[in-house]
């Protein structure tokens, strides 16, 4: 008999990981989840998911009403000057609002989001900003998988770049 | 797959350092047959001295025509860079000219309109797979060099198979054209300057 080998990832689009973290934020049973993106579009003026009004920030607060959430942004994005950086701190102030953890990485460009929710684990890596262009309108390619073994790697390298990261607010 | 691959992890995440000792042991890998490359910047030429303009018998640029020359099936698709404003001259020059010679090497060239992934597929003789997908572009900063990236390796066939399919539609897109046809929208533009810059 042939064995059957089940793939334990495959590739999103940026849109798929758009529709993925809407998804894994509105989890009645989301526990952890953990957001690194170089990017940040501090306008938000765009939805999460199709056919929503919820906005990411929305989305992210209520999420953290009982799940531990951390976003990771590159200190280039967060500390930026003008209307933009007002902008993405009233952003960042809300979050931080919401019990939300935000740091900062000198030197961050990776994209990397992790989910936890009852025995269940998620992870997805690759080009995907949190941005509308990230979303939308580049051809992104990202890996997600569940398998426990794999989230585990992914999660302990999301952890190191948190361990180098510091406070927003800092 | 060998004893050696299979006691490595399925998927393990890699930074910018790592993917690029992957990388350039697969370009000297003699048993290289294909490699697909997704890099939506593409300007460097030396990785490995993190030196940006001067080329070494390593080089990144060194490499991949070597690997072509030996009959390796590559194809390289990147980010047209006249779809950013702003992108200066000196760096649409430099990314022309090292296309140019992977193509005059033996590369199918792909330059793609909105193009931000960054995708690495490698095929050895004897179906020893590999594939990265990540942040990681094939520039010196993606490389390790400055920047802190995540990208997943991995080596097993199940994935691989999918990520190389996904990988090969993206070169099929609408809009995805060839170096020449970039090069007549480019002389079509009618920019003087950036045409003498890269021509010139």
């Amino acid at each position: 008999m042939t064995e059957v080998v089940v793939p334990r990832a495959s590739p999103l689009r940026g849109d798929d990981v758009e529709r993925s973290l809407a998804a894994w934020l509105a989890h009645p049973r989301l526990e952890a989840a953990m957001l690194i993106s170089f990017a940040f579009d501090g306008d938000l003026d765009w939805s999460i998911a199709r056919g929503s009004e919820t906005r990411l920030v929305e989305s992210l607060e209520r999420a953290a009403a009982s799940a531990e959430i951390t976003l990771i942004t590159s200190a280039e994005v967060a500390l930026a000057h003008g209307r933009r950086g007002d902008r993405i701190r009233s952003v960042f102030r809300r979050l931080d609002s919401a019990g939300i953890t935000v740091l900062r990485h000198r030197t961050l460009h990776a994209k990397i989001y992790i989910f936890q929710a009852d025995e269940r684990s998620c992870w997805i890596v690759g080009s995907t900003n949190l941005s509308s262009g990230g979303f939308r309108e580049n051809e992104e390619v990202n890996l997600r998988g569940y398998h426990p073994e794999d989230f585990q790697g992914v999660q302990a390298f999301a952890k190191t770049i948190a361990a180098e990261s510091e406070p927003y607010w800092s | 797959m060998t004893n050696v691959v299979a006691a490595l992890p399925r998927i393990a995440a890699v930074d910018g350092n790592r993917l690029r000792s992957l990388i350039l042991s697969q370009l000297q890998h003699p048993e290289l047959e294909r490699c697909l490359i997704l890099s939506y910047r593409y300007n460097d030429f030396d990785l490995r001295a993190g030196n940006t303009r001067r080329e070494s018998a390593t080089s990144l640029l060194r490499l991949l025509e070597k690997a072509c020359q030996a009959g390796v099936d590559m194809t390289f698709v990147a980010r047209n860079p006249l779809s950013e404003r702003g992108t200066p001259s000196h760096v649409i020059r430099d990314w022309r000219r090292g296309l140019g010679r992977l193509s005059r090497a033996g590369a199918k060239i792909r330059v793609h309109p909105s193009l931000h992934a960054k995708v690495y597929v490698f095929k050895r003789r004897g179906d020893q797979l590999m594939f990265a997908v990540g942040s990681s572009n094939l520039t010196y900063q993606g490389m390790g060099f400055s920047w802190a990236e995540c990208n997943v390796r991995g080596y097993h066939p199940a994935e691989w198979e999918l990520v190389d399919r996904h990988a090969l539609g993206v070169t099929r897109q609408h809009g995805v054209t060839d170096l020449d046809a970039w090069d007549a929208i480019l002389r079509r533009s009618g920019d003087v300057a950036l045409i003498d810059d890269v021509f010139g």
